[in-house]
């Protein structure tokens, strides 16, 4: 995770630093291979960019693999009728990836699409029960908490099953008001925040909603519980970028956040999580609920 | 009068999210004194969704609401949430490092020694 965003970094970076209006290269010239974690929000970003960039110098299999996973124009879900989206993911049901979407944030329209992802995930890496409800709870929240707080019209999904490595990459993002906006916007643990963005994505990440009821923390549950259950119980590994700042957990000893609001601000959040499809012997997701 | 709503109905099987599940309280009739949900096809149901339907409930104080045909996911994930609204939280977040970087190199150095 780490690498392929230090690779992100640099590239988007570079590309801003080009004189604005001009059409921007992506050469790769020498590349062999595009980790998912760098190629999702690498196509986010060029989606979003005010301005033309160009993939040159690009094998044919390398291609074939950008075409594929629709790497130049995602596919994009616009209140689709629950049978059209499924017909047309039903395509992914044997391959071992669901390609670059980004999907309407109504509330018909996002929950079928979740729904459907997660069958499509499931078929493809034939998980049993102890690790498909930990991924409904993961997709469920985090897609949920893009509607809930980030304003983002559209959310965004990519997944790679890693056959071998017996592992499903997955990351989901939006285009909002990222994590630090939000706290911001309503007014709440300025003074803990302190104009530090990571110190905001640690209170999200400990659960300090913006939207409690008066009478009690009733929320605020979903991120922090996708990542004990994700990290501590299915030992996989957790990854947040949020405007100016990041957060990584993947053991206990690899666990911390980042301020880079000095050199780097990201349009939105996105969430990378490492899924392994075995559960350890004796998970429940239960055990982690809050 | 009795109600019986079958959520399968109106939302498959997978209860994902809050918004949806505040649109239940549409369904709900104001005749109703006993309020049953019917839980038979749902195969999932998140903690956002079961926070809003505790938040449902508590609405409608003069109805009484029961429960058919929950897995055993959905009783204990309904059973966390409402003792979520009676007890403390307790953050059981493990400790995280701090840090702050003020150049793209500082970063990738960082990045790179993991």
């Amino acid at each position: 995770m780490g690498g392929s965003f230090n690779h992100l970094v640099q590239v988007v970076e570079q590309t801003r630093q080009t004189n604005g209006g001009d059409a921007v290269v992506w050469d790769f010239h020498e590349v062999t291979f595009l980790h998912p974690f760098f190629l999702a929000p690498l196509a986010i970003f060029r989606q979003q960019a005010d301005r033309e960039i160009r993939c040159e110098n690009i094998t044919l299999q390398m291609q074939s693999y950008l075409n594929s996973i629709h790497f130049d124009r995602m596919l994009h879900f616009e209140n689709a009728t629950r049978e059209i989206a499924e017909h047309v993911m039903a395509q992914y049901a044997d391959r071992n990836y669901i390609p670059l979407c980004s999907f309407s944030m109504t509330d018909d329209n996002k929950d079928a699409f979740c729904s459907i992802a997660r069958n499509i995930i499931v078929r493809q890496t034939r998980v049993g029960a102890a690790v498909t409800t930990p991924i409904s709870y993961f997709l469920s929240e985090l897609i949920d908490n893009i509607y809930e707080h980030s304003g983002s019209p559209n959310g965004y999904l990519f997944s790679q099953y890693l056959e071998r490595e017996k592992c499903i990459n997955l990351c989901i993002a939006d285009s909002g008001i990222t994590i630090p906006g939000n706290y911001q916007r309503v007014g709440l643990y300025q003074q803990e925040i302190d104009g530090n963005p990571a110190e905001a994505l640690r209170l999200a990440n400990e659960g300090r909603s913006t939207k409690n009821r008066p009478e009690i923390e009733n929320r605020g549950y979903g991120i922090s519980t996708s990542k004990r259950m994700l990290v501590e119980g299915l030992g996989g590994s957790f990854f947040m970028l949020s405007g100016s700042a990041f957060h990584r957990y993947e053991r206990q000893s690899l666990n911390y956040y980042a301020n880079i609001s000095s050199f780097f601000h990201w349009d939105g959040t996105f969430i990378l999580l490492r899924i392994p499809i075995n559960a350890p012997e004796g998970f429940n997701y239960i055990n982690y609920l809050e | 009068m009795t109600q019986t709503i079958k959520l399968y109905d109106i939302y498959h099987a997978d209860l994902f999210s809050r918004a949806k599940a505040t649109q239940l309280a549409d369904h709900i009739s104001s005749e109703a004194d006993t309020v049953i949900l019917n839980f038979n096809g749902i195969t999932f149901m998140s903690r956002s969704f079961a926070d809003e339907l505790y938040n449902i409930v508590i609405a409608f104080p003069n109805k009484t609401f029961r429960y058919h045909g929950r897995n055993k996911d959905i009783f204990t994930m309904m059973k966390k949430v409402a003792e979520g609204r009676t007890h403390e939280r307790q953050l059981g977040i493990p400790a995280a490092q701090m840090f702050s970087f003020d150049s793209q190199n500082k970063l990738s150095d960082f990045l790179v020694a993991q």
